[in-house]
C-alpha cells in the first residue's frame, strides 16, 4: 500500500489527525490564525489494483468553509521502488498547497447553513434517563 | 432530485443538543477530541437515542466484507475510522463529509452499534464539510451491524 510516511507536512503546521475516512485513508495538517483554520490533506482512495492520492486545501472558521483539490495522481496501490518520483510530486504538490492555503481569507469562506441548535432538555430526553457512566 | 441533507444534519445537531451533549468546533484536532471529548460507546449510544453510526464504504472496500477477507477487513477495523450518526445519499455524503475522491461515490455502508465500542471520540463538526462525526479508535467486529443482505456479505449496505 503506498505509504505516505516520507511526506513532510507543510512548515508551521501542525499534525491535525489522520485515519480512515469514509473509504479514503487521510493524513490532515493545520494552522490556526485566530478562528480561521487552514488545512492541507493528503488522502489515498484504494481501488481493486490502483489508488487515487490528492492534495486538499481548505479554510473553515466554523460558521463558513472552503476546499480546493491542489493535485490529483493515479498510482499502483503497492511499495514499489519505482514510486520514489510520485511520492516527489506529492511533497512539491504539498508545499503548492501551503502556499494556496496561505492565500486564503475570510472572504473565500461560503457561508454553512447554519441553524440554531436547543441546549434544552425536553421532558421525553427525562424518560429515558440520564447518560449511562 | 431532491436532498435533504440539511434536514439529517440539523435534526441530529438538535438531538445531540436536547442530550445536552456538546460538538466541538471544526477545528479540533484528534489529540484534542480524544482528550476532551472522549466516551463510552454505551454513553454515546445514548446521547443518540439508541441509533446507530454509519461508516460510508467505496466500492473496493465492500470486497473486504466478503467471506475470506477478514484478514483485510480486520486491518480496517483497527484503524481510526471516521464516522457518523447522519444519513446521506452517496453524493451529499462527499459534499457534507468532506471527502476525497469525490467521484468515487460512497454507494455503501455499515451500521456499528455505538454500545459495542469501548470508546468513541466525538462529536465534531467536520473541517471544510458541515456534517457531523465521531472518531472511533478501534472497530470491535462485533459492533457491525448484520443486516443479512447475502451469507457472503453481511454488513455492508447499498445506500438508496
Amino acid at each position: 500500500m503506498l505509504a505516505f510516511d516520507k511526506i513532510k507536512g507543510p512548515q508551521k503546521y501542525e499534525d491535525f489527525g489522520q485515519g480512515e475516512r469514509h473509504g479514503s485513508y487521510e493524513w490532515t495538517w493545520w494552522k490556526k490564525d485566530g478562528g480561521f483554520a487552514r488545512f492541507v490533506t493528503v488522502s489515498r482512495t484504494s481501488q481493486s489494483s490502483s489508488c487515487q492520492v490528492e492534495v486538499w486545501i481548505g479554510a473553515d472558521d466554523g460558521r463558513g468553509f472552503v476546499r480546493h483539490l491542489v493535485a490529483h495522481f493515479d498510482a499502483v496501490d503497492t511499495e514499489r521502488p519505482d514510486e520514489e518520483p510520485l511520492k516527489s510530486q506529492l511533497q512539491q504538490a504539498v508545499y503548492e498547497g501551503e502556499e494556496r492555503a496561505a492565500k486564503l481569507t475570510p472572504a473565500d469562506l461560503t457561508p454553512k447553513q447554519v441553524f440554531t441548535v436547543t441546549t434544552e432538555k425536553p421532558s421525553r430526553i427525562k424518560a429515558i434517563g440520564g447518560p449511562p457512566t | 432530485m431532491g436532498t435533504c441533507s440539511r434536514l439529517a444534519t440539523m435534526l441530529d445537531a438538535d438531538m445531540l443538543g436536547r442530550h445536552g451533549t456538546p460538538i466541538a468546533p471544526p477545528g479540533t484536532p484528534d489529540v484534542d477530541l480524544q482528550r476532551n471529548y472522549s466516551k463510552t460507546g454505551n454513553r454515546v449510544s445514548w446521547e443518540l437515542g439508541g441509533r446507530y453510526l454509519v461508516r460510508y464504504l467505496t466500492v473496493s472496500q465492500v470486497t473486504y466484507f466478503a467471506k475470506g477477507n477478514e484478514t483485510k477487513r480486520d486491518e480496517l477495523l483497527k484503524k481510526e475510522n471516521y464516522v457518523t450518526p447522519t444519513p446521506y445519499s452517496p453524493e451529499e455524503a462527499v459534499a457534507w463529509l468532506a471527502l476525497p475522491s469525490p467521484h468515487e461515490l460512497r454507494y455503501y455502508a455499515l451500521f456499528l452499534k455505538p454500545e459495542i465500542i469501548p470508546e468513541i471520540w466525538g462529536p465534531r463538526w467536520v473541517r471544510m464539510g458541515g456534517g457531523i462525526e465521531y472518531i472511533v479508535p478501534q472497530i470491535p467486529p462485533d459492533a457491525m451491524v448484520d443486516i443479512g443482505t447475502s451469507p457472503g456479505t453481511r454488513w455492508p449496505l447499498l445506500v438508496t
